[in-house]
């Protein structure tokens, strides 16, 4: 079972492939362009991995918060992706793949930001459990300085993990809600 | 060759429309329109119609491909509009297009949405045909022809000279022609979008009783301008509060419905052209459908829903470029909120390659 992760809620254009472990991995940060980037870095990495579009068994995608643009251009991909191929869609936050970057067995807590403009972060505390990743409290738009204070990790401007978003697709499709913060 | 049925999207603006094109004929025809979400706005929130056209775009192509009867394994290309219109809301309908195209491996046709409206002619019937007529495929405008396209968000007249061939005659240098009797319905307190109600109020009122200037008179260009009538009834409301609303409503659109013949016309002449296409939500306007038919015109309406944004007319207009021998092409085409399209039918292979 292949699962496709895409993130294009921050300045990288995030895709991966996972089946039991990476297949393929794309990741650059494009700025804005994800729009006239993100056909052409699928087509980079089913290539890698030498697979078809019809091989896929599902897609997440990173539903934001991030850039209006930019997770527009993510989900719409992938319900056209997955609606063109009768595939399960699942949205997770974008600040878990991120959080799935910056967390591990050796870190296994932190708050992970994300840019929201004028002096402000998108942010949340994260634990990494060998069963997965998970969301302490609630997400928040605060201040760095605040957030950075409180004697945990600090990640912010890291890519996102597209490859734990695509693991994250075997578990079914779930409402694909954007998160306009 | 395989008969072609063709995806097509359009989300340029406030309306989110998927068609399906089976052979040229329009298959289906869904509009999911967002005016009850704007009505409140007085007009059309960019962020607030990206958002819907992302919640909606799915069950949207969902109902077309029902509506046609049709399933992804018998279609044959995605088209999709990729400019002008509103960027965030062309984002979503294109990348949408693109990812279904990609996924399925179907070649996809960006399309120019004024390019769309053109292509409307090829579900036109010829204005006063009966509804037999109306059913006939001969019906079917080819070019060259001329174009009128007066809509919200746009009033221009094209030569068509060829599908894929299109040279800009004139334009609006200010308001659109629907955005003006939208404008001049608000004034007149019929709510937004008024344009239609104005219509149905002008009906029952002296279209002479308020004699508007014309806009441009003497120009030798085909340009349009509407602001300046827009503000004549703002001034005449200001000055005579208990104007009947009727006969203004009658007046203005007759100013409107004017201006649009008389440059057509001139415009007829200039290229020698017999044949008139009119597309746009104005097109549906009785009394310009009523002078158009008493000039020497041939001339070609769509349907009201082919008329208004549309996805059928996006698809008519990626059958027809495929007809013409033009090119598909190409996934990495991006949204181009301002393109004109004289540029874009010659540019548009440099640009998605670029």
């Amino acid at each position: 079972m292949v699962y496709l992760g895409l993130d294009c809620a921050s300045p990288y254009l995030a895709l991966a492939l996972y089946q039991n472990g990476v297949l393929a991995r794309f990741c650059e940060e494009v700025g804005r362009d994800h729009a006239g980037r993100i056909t052409g870095a699928l087509d980079a990495l089913f290539a890698q991995a030498g697979l078809t579009p019809h091989d896929l068994a599902g897609v997440t995608v990173g539903v934001g918060p991030g850039s209006y643009t930019g997770l527009r251009v993510g989900v719409a991909a992938a319900k056209g992706i997955a609606q063109g191929l009768d595939l399960p869609l699942r949205g997770e936050s974008s600040l878990l793949a991120l959080a799935a970057t910056a967390l591990g067995e050796g870190r296994p807590r932190g708050v992970v930001a994300l840019d929201a403009r004028r002096g402000g972060v998108y942010a949340g505390v994260f634990r990494w459990r060998p069963e997965g990743i998970t969301q302490e409290g609630e997400l928040v738009k605060g201040q760095r300085e605040t957030l950075q204070e409180q004697g945990l990790p600090y990640f912010e401007g890291i890519p996102p993990d597209a490859a734990y978003l695509a693991q994250c697709a075997a578990r079914g499709a779930n409402t694909v809600t954007p998160l306009y913060l | 060759m395989k008969e072609t049925v063709i995806l097509g999207v359009d989300t340029s603006c406030d309306d989110t429309g998927v068609g399906v094109v089976r052979g040229g004929r329009v298959v289906a025809n869904v509009v999911a329109s967002q005016t009850a979400l704007h009505t409140a706005y007085g007009g059309v929130m960019p962020e607030q119609a990206s958002r819907e056209h992302l919640s909606v775009i799915d069950t949207v192509l969902t109902r077309a491909l029902l509506e046609a009867d049709v399933t992804l394994d018998d279609v044959t290309h995605v088209a999709a509009t990729y400019g002008p219109g509103l960027v965030g809301a062309l984002l979503v309908g294109l990348t949408y297009a693109k990812g279904l195209a990609w996924a399925r491996g179907l070649p996809f046709v960006p399309v120019h949405h004024l390019e769309g409206h053109i292509a409307s002619a090829l579900g036109a019937s010829a204005l006063g045909a009966s509804a037999l007529g109306a059913s006939s495929l001969t019906e079917n405008a080819e070019p060259p022809f001329l174009c009128l396209i007066a809509s919200g968000g746009h009033t221009s007249l094209f030569d068509v000279r060829a599908w894929g061939d299109y040279g800009e005659l004139g334009r609006s240098r200010d308001d659109a022609a629907g955005e003006a009797f939208d404008k001049a319905a608000r004034l007149l307190g019929l709510g937004y979008p008024g344009g239609p109600a104005l219509g149905r109020l002008a009906a029952t009122g002296d279209p002479d009783a308020y004699p508007f200037t014309l806009p441009l008179r003497g120009q030798k260009g085909f340009d349009f301008s509407f602001s300046g009538l827009k503000t004549a009834v703002s001034v005449l409301l200001q000055r005579q509060p208990d104007a009947d609303k009727a006969d203004v409503a009658a007046s203005f659109e007759h100013a409107i419905v004017e201006s649009l013949v008389r440059t057509t016309l001139r415009a007829a002449a200039a290229t020698g052209y017999g044949t008139l296409v009119v597309a746009g939500g104005v097109a549906a306007n009785l009394r310009l459908r009523e002078r158009l038919q008493e000039t020497p015109l041939t001339v070609r309406v769509p349907p009201f829903e082919l008329a208004t944004d549309n996805g059928a007319m996006i698809a008519l207009a990626a059958h027809a470029r495929l007809q013409a021998g033009l090119d598909e092409g190409d996934l990495s085409v991006d949204a181009t909120p301002y393109l004109p399209l004289s540029d874009a039918s010659r540019t548009r292979d440099e640009s998605a390659r670029s």
